[in-house]
């Protein structure tokens, strides 16, 4: 008699059902964890598993940990919400995996599982509740409160906004960055009209889907976009009553809240029935496009997000696709790209935006080696996980080439975190959103060039 | 036939039929405590051994046939006592080829080629054994005959066993059956030799590592002193002999680029089809009248460090009365010198040269030498670290030791 | 203090806190590798970050009897890194340090967790690259392709991982560093040849020495499908006939192109193929042509329907990635899958694939093949679904008989994804119990206790030899179980 371990004992036999310890509605999908073959092609393009070295901490470990609960192997606890919420939701793996799983899609089901079984006390919860459920959802609070604004300028966070700006890029000529972008506050949603028209011949119209944070911190690029969408002929509706898109309460576990302000944007869109409803937060129009998924179970809206979400495009895939004229005037600039993980993961969207900026005379694309790594921006990530965070941002960072002057991107959220990790390396690099180069580059139409 | 100096002899001789007497044999000789020294062509009798005479003298002469050969799949099964040659014409009206290119090819036999690790100069494209055999079978000192690998050219159930007998030297077993990989032989071939007088071999090592960072895919790069140079080619000074196979295109394309870039001081000349094959096989039968002590060296280095060794041999034989031939490759890391002359002057030699070799983290071994030098001087040099990893190997796998005794690394 | 506890609590006083994991819920994922059917937990997961931490390691748990399992990726497709219940599990992951580049002499020193791809892309610049590419490169480590000898398309003409290993660095069993190889051919026994394959169980590779290639100065990539598996196979034997060398030569049946197709990276293979071949020659640009012309005109003697010639790099890397991700596309057509190795000569590649096709009818379950068929390595893929009751034994026992029918023709069980846990039964088809219990006394040097991998790869000796030893190991084992 030996008493080696039998090999039928490791067997895994799956013949029960789940008896699952998810408790509440939208529980990770079954179809969705199921394609997952465990094959661990994921693993190296995740940026949390980069740094940790710990496969809970990877795409693969926390679809097995969601499968574990599932099966009512380990409960919602700390333990599991660990992983759930280190995730920084960018979607790489998605991108690597060959069996197409929704890993983003089951992280948030799982978030909103550990959120309805551990709810958020204390401090935590009560900035949370504060942000997610008293802010964010209301624009007019938003706009108005002057507490973003204050904290940002105070902070010393202005400078690096304003670095992240335009004084760097802009000519001389068409005046000081302070005179060019506006103070922080004073979004498009206010300041424009809600149609603007093409200029010249219309080629197209479209909604536009100002972001609610992207609307207060970059209201400049915002207007950035307006301006190269009508210069380009297509005509800009705003439909006042929109929202914000919901993507960090859907990251964040609050799902109710989610499916609320989706559910206004729905409505608000499909009535200003535009063919497409563009947007320059690649966050937000992932998560728009992804309504779908989050209204799944919702009888009366499944259908109507979905035509809504067949309209939402990223507005550099939408000038891509549906014409652009390229800027006649030099830009003379070594530019490099950082894709943000919601335009690239999240929306396929890689080279668009890419042959845009190539397209503009004088600008000189440096390849940005792993450009489609997390900067560590992630939606609200970099306040609730500020150590990885940080160490993604300094690892991006350190990979810039070390001479461009400007690196380009489409997402607010990031352009935040790189001017950041820009301002505490001690560098000099502008950050600009793909809009305002192609802005700058039409204003210098006509005038001499930038140097 | 066989020396007397150079030892590795033993008091009888048995010349078994089939695999199973040799495995019975062996069985015999273990239970009774006899010694036993396999052998094969005989090409390797002066290479390691430091003890006396063995019991039995155990050839595989008798062992020669092919087994299998299977062109669609290009694996060849031979039994261990068919030489290079008899392999080489059995594949050939298929056109292919063993990719092995050891000296002395119509004695040399597989089995013994395998256990002693030897290889030629273009082993820098196609490998050596240790990439080519993908199967064995071996008579074990029980009288086991037991199978390693197998006959698909890929595989890795269980341990790579072939491994442990290729360059074992036969101290772990008898290798009864071998099955090799072949490979297509080469539409076209040629050969450009180039030729430095002395003086201008500083510029061969610009010139190789000019070479390798194009694209050519050389078969050998083989580097040889002058004596080398002068008896295989009547040239003077060093030579580089640098190998192209491949479809005629691409083999006179690779040709033209040395033709552009000939050292200045260094002349250029070209073998063709028959005459690269004539040249090789004279290189592989290359050897030295033994009237005086002669002594081969293997050395190991990294790649392009042959360069040196081949230009320490030279050096070191400059104050002392010695002929040194010396030859190695820049692709694949192993060097050699066959050294003639008088035995202390042979035996300063090989020990400055040892000394030069294992200060770089290589080695420098003794593959031919008479009984008495390799006594004095040890056959293999310094011990490794992990010596206690070899010997229990042998002591699984031959635990009585009888399997030729002393002839291998540190005394096992 | 119970002896796990007493046990992380020296890991971490040797590694430092967050370099062990304990916590049931952190070590769930290791419960495996890419063999999802077999699982068993690890007592705690351990990442040392140098030779002489995981030295370190190897000593304490040594000395205290502990089991332990290198692992890398966790890729491995036999469950090589998959506990039987109660080992350690020492990771090697943070180990990922490119230690050196020489180009002049061809070599590169990589620590055992730098990722096989990573190597290609840090020398490309330089216009070199590492050969031996599994499908699973962008994510597997250098350690675990020694450790799996792993091989891949490329194979074919360049060889599998031990043909490119050049010098290892070991931690033995009771924590001693060795340095084995670093020149050609090491006075001794070979030891880097025998520790390259052994799947962990002589020994934790701490650095290895690996030879880099310059990139050949050409490559054509030809995509030819087939109305039949037969004319394909026939194609390939055809193709090495001709006395080509190409540099791969894939084939995909019809359950697979369908696979690859629904999956993330189709490439617009038209329906209803029933074969695919991915061939590509390289090389010596002007010579090239000719071979891919030979190659073609092979293909239309064996009555391919349409065969194309990859217009530019995007083109070929699109056909490869296709390729590449073929066995987790399985994961868009099937909920499960279980992937076999055997391989056969090339020679019987219609009739073997004949034979599963026959085992796949009779059990019920698609099998999906793609595989390497330059060297006759099939890889079946076995779909089936867990949720039904049986169907794991069943697509066991399916897997099990195509090794079979791979054996009944001379080939063997494993060509490139090792015997872990999951082939050690069917050793028995290819080795007798001598040959096997020959391999286990080998093993004892390395390994006197069983404690490297503890039982994986050989399956028990039918005759008494080892006996001891594995009453041994099953003591550790179970002790590690009740903690
Ligand atoms: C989608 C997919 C495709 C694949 N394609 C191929 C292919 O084409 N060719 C191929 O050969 N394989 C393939 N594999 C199998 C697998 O990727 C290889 O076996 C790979 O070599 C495993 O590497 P790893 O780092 O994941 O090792 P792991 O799975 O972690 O470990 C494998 C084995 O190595 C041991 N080990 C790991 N590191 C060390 C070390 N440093 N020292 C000693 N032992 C160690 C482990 O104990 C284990 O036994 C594929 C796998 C997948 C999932
Ligand atoms: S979304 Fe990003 S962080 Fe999360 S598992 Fe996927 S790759 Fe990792
Ligand atoms: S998520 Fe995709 S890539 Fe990752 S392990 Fe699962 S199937 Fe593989």
């Amino acid at each position: 008699m030996t008493t080696e371990p039998s090999l039928a004992n490791l067997v895994v036999k799956k013949n029960e059902p789940p008896v699952g310890n998810y408790l509440w509605e939208d529980p990770p999908d079954e179809d969705k964890f199921s394609a997952c073959v465990h094959c661990g092609l994921c693993l190296e393009a995740c940026p949390t598993y980069q740094e940790l070295g710990h496969e809970h901490q990877s795409p693969r470990g926390r679809i097995h940990s969601i499968v574990a609960v599932a099966e009512g192997k380990i409960d919602i606890n700390e333990a599991f919400e660990d992983p759930m919420f280190t995730c920084l939701d960018c979607r790489a793996c998605e991108t690597a995996c060959p069996a197409g799983v929704q890993v983003g899609a089951l992280i948030e089901e799982a978030r909103g599982q550990v959120r309805q079984a551990r709810p958020l006390k204390g401090w935590q919860g009560l900035v949370s509740r504060f942000f997610l459920r008293g802010v964010f959802p209301h624009t007019k609070r938003l706009h108005t409160l002057g507490m973003l604004t204050k904290i940002y300028q105070k902070s010393g966070a202005q400078t690096v906004v304003r670095k992240s700006g335009a004084k760097k890029v802009l000519p001389d000529h068409l005046g000081a960055m302070e005179a060019i972008m506006p103070d922080v506050g004073r979004p498009v949603l206010k300041t424009h009209p809600e149609r603007i028209p093409a200029e010249g011949e219309q080629k197209g119209s479209v909604s536009m889907f100002t972001g609610c944070i992207m609307d207060v911190m970059y209201s400049d690029v915002n207007e950035a976009t307006v301006r190269v969408l009508t210069k380009n002929g297509h005509s800009v509706e705003m439909p006042k009553q929109q929202q914000c898109c919901g993507a960090l309460h859907v990251h964040a576990g609050d799902r109710e809240m989610g499916k609320k302000l989706a559910r206004e944007n729905i409505d608000t869109f499909l009535e200003a029935d535009a063919d497409h409803v563009v947007v320059n937060a690649a966050g937000c129009g992932c998560a728009l496009r992804e309504y779908p998924e989050l209204l799944q179970n919702d009888d009366e809206y499944r259908e109507k997000a979905e035509r809504f979400a067949e309209k939402v495009l990223d507005v550099s895939k939408y000038l891509y696709d549906y014409g652009y004229r390229a800027p006649e005037a030099e830009l003379r600039k070594r530019v490099t790209y950082h894709d943000a993980c919601h335009l690239a993961h999240g929306q396929g969207v890689w080279d668009e935006p890419r042959d845009l900026l190539e397209d503009i005379p004088g600008v000189e694309m440096v390849p940005l080696p792993n450009a489609d790594r997390c900067c560590g921006s992630a939606g609200i990530y970099n306040i609730t996980h500020p150590d990885m965070a940080g160490r993604l941002l300094d690892r991006k960072i350190e990979e810039v080439p070390d001479d461009v002057e400007m690196i380009s991107m489409g997402n607010p959220g990031c352009m935040l975190q790189m001017a950041m990790g820009v301002m505490n390396h001690g560098r000099d690099e502008a950050i600009v959103h793909t809009m305002q180069l192609l802005d700058w580059a039409y204003q210098l139409e006509g005038g001499e060039t930038d140097d | 036939m066989h020396n007397q100096t150079l030892g590795n002899r033993a008091r009888d001789y048995v010349s078994p039929e089939s695999p199973e007497e040799v495995a019975e044999t062996l069985r015999q000789a273990n239970e009774t405590g006899q010694t036993v020294i396999p052998v094969g062509g005989g090409t390797k009798q002066g290479f390691g051994g430091e003890g006396g005479e063995a019991d039995l003298l155990l050839s595989t002469a008798n062992l020669a046939e092919v087994i299998e050969y299977s062109p669609g799949d290009m694996t060849i099964t031979v039994q261990a006592g068919a030489t290079i040659q008899t392999i080489i014409d059995a594949v050939r009206e298929h056109n292919q080829m063993v990719p092995l290119d050891p000296s002395f090819p119509a004695q040399a036999t597989i089995g013994g080629v395998i256990a002693a690790n030897d290889s030629g100069p273009k082993r820098m494209l196609y490998g050596s054994a240790r990439d080519h055999v993908i199967g064995l079978h071996v008579a074990h000192s029980n009288g086991e005959i037991l199978r390693s690998g197998g006959k698909v050219v890929k595989n890795v159930a269980g341990y790579d066993m072939n491994k442990l007998f290729i360059g074992s030297m036969g101290t772990l077993g008898v290798i009864t059956e071998v099955t090799l990989k072949l490979r297509p032989l080469p539409k076209d071939q040629s050969m450009c030799v180039l030729t430095f007088p002395e003086g201008v071999e500083s510029a061969v090592k610009p010139f190789i590592t000019e070479l390798l960072d194009t694209h050519l895919e050389p078969v050998t790069l083989e580097y040889m002193n002058p004596s080398l140079t002068n008896a295989l080619l009547n040239k003077e000074g060093y030579s580089l002999l640098i190998t192209f196979e491949d479809v005629q295109k691409a083999v006179q394309y690779q040709e033209k680029w040395v033709y552009d870039h000939v050292p200045v001081g260094a002349e250029l000349t070209v073998f063709r089809e028959e005459e690269v094959d004539d040249f090789w096989r004279t290189f592989a039968h290359f050897s030295i009248d033994d009237d005086e002590t002669v002594v081969h060296v293997k050395m190991g280095s990294k790649n392009l460090q042959v360069l040196e060794r081949v230009e320490n041999c030279s050096r070191l034989q400059q104050w002392r009365d010695l002929q040194v031939f010396a030859h190695g490759g820049a692709g694949h890391g192993i060097s050699r010198a066959y050294v003639k002359g008088e035995e202390g002057a042979v035996q300063s030699f090989v020990q400055d040269l040892r000394k030069v070799c294992e200060e770089d983290g290589g080695y420098a071994i003794l593959t031919h030498a008479p009984l008495a030098f390799r006594k004095t001087i040890g056959v293999w040099g310094t011990k490794p670290s992990y010596f206690s990893l070899l010997e229990g190997i042998k002591k699984q796998l031959d635990p009585q030791a009888i399997l030729n005794p002393r002839r291998f690394v540190g005394g096992i | 203090m119970t002896e796990k506890a007493e046990m992380v609590e020296e890991m971490i006083r040797q590694l430092g806190d967050d370099a062990v994991l304990h916590r049931k819920e952190d070590l769930l994922t290791y419960e495996c590798d890419g063999l999802t059917v077999y699982r068993g937990m690890p007592l705690a997961v351990v990442f040392p970050s140098s030779t002489e931490e995981v030295s370190g390691v190897v000593k304490w748990l040594h000395e205290h009897e502990i089991p332990f399992i290198p692992r890398g990726a966790g890729t491995g497709l036999s469950g090589g890194a998959t506990p039987f219940g109660g080992e350690v599990i020492i990771s090697l992951v943070r180990m990922k340090r490119l230690l050196d580049v020489d180009y002049d002499n061809r070599e590169a020193v990589v620590q055992p967790g730098y990722i096989n791809l990573t190597l290609t892309n840090s020398i490309t610049h330089k216009g070199f690259y590492y050969a031996p590419d599994p499908s699973s490169q962008a994510c597997c480590t250098i350690g675990g392709n020694v450790a799996e000898n792993a091989g891949g398309a490329h194979c074919l003409k360049y060889g599998v991982t031990t043909n490119h290993v050049l010098g290892l660095e070991v931690v033995l069993h009771n924590g001693e560093i060795v340095e084995i190889g670093g020149v050609p051919d090491a006075p001794g026994y070979d030891l880097m040849g025998l520790v390259t394959g052994s799947e962990g169980t002589l020994g934790i590779v701490t650095s290895i020495t690996v030879r880099i290639l310059k990139n050949p100065e050409a490559e054509e990539t030809a995509m030819a499908y087939f109305d039949s598996v037969e004319d394909a196979s026939y194609a390939v034997s055809g193709i090495i006939a001709a006395g080509i060398v190409p540099a791969a030569i894939e084939m995909m049946d019809e359950i697979a192109i369908q696979g690859v197709e629904r999956a993330t990276n189709p490439v617009g293979h038209p329906e209803g193929s029933k074969a695919v071949l991915i061939m590509e020659v390289d090389g010596i640009a002007t010579g090239i042509e000719e071979q891919i012309e030979e190659m073609v005109s092979v293909c239309e003697r064996h009555n391919v329907v349409d065969i194309k010639v990859a217009k530019n790099d995007r083109e070929r890397g699109r056909w490869w990635a296709n390729r590449k991700t073929a066995f987790g596309a399985m994961g868009a057509i099937s909920p499960a899958y279980l992937v076999q190795d055997g391989v056969i000569p090339r020679s019987r590649l219609s009739e073997v694939l004949a034979h599963i096709a026959d085992i796949s009818a009779e059990s019920g379950l698609r099998i999906a093949n793609v595989f390497h068929a330059g060297d006759g390595n099939l890889h079946p893929l076995i779909l089936f679904d867990a949720r039904n009751e049986g169907e794991t034994d069943l697509a066991l026992d399916v897997g099990s008989r195509t090794l079979e029918a791979c054996t009944a023709v001379g080939g063997s069980i494993t060509g490139e994804h090792g015997v872990g846990i999951e082939k050690k039964e069917d050793m028995r088809l290819v080795f007798s119990d001598e040959e096997i219990e020959r391999q286990i006394t080998v093993r004892s040097v390395f390994n006197p206790h069983n404690l490297l991998n503890l039982d994986k790869q050989f399956p028990k000796p039918a005759r008494c030899g080892e006996v001891k030893q594995a009453v041994g190991s099953g003591e550790a084992h179970q002790v590690a179980e009740q903690r």
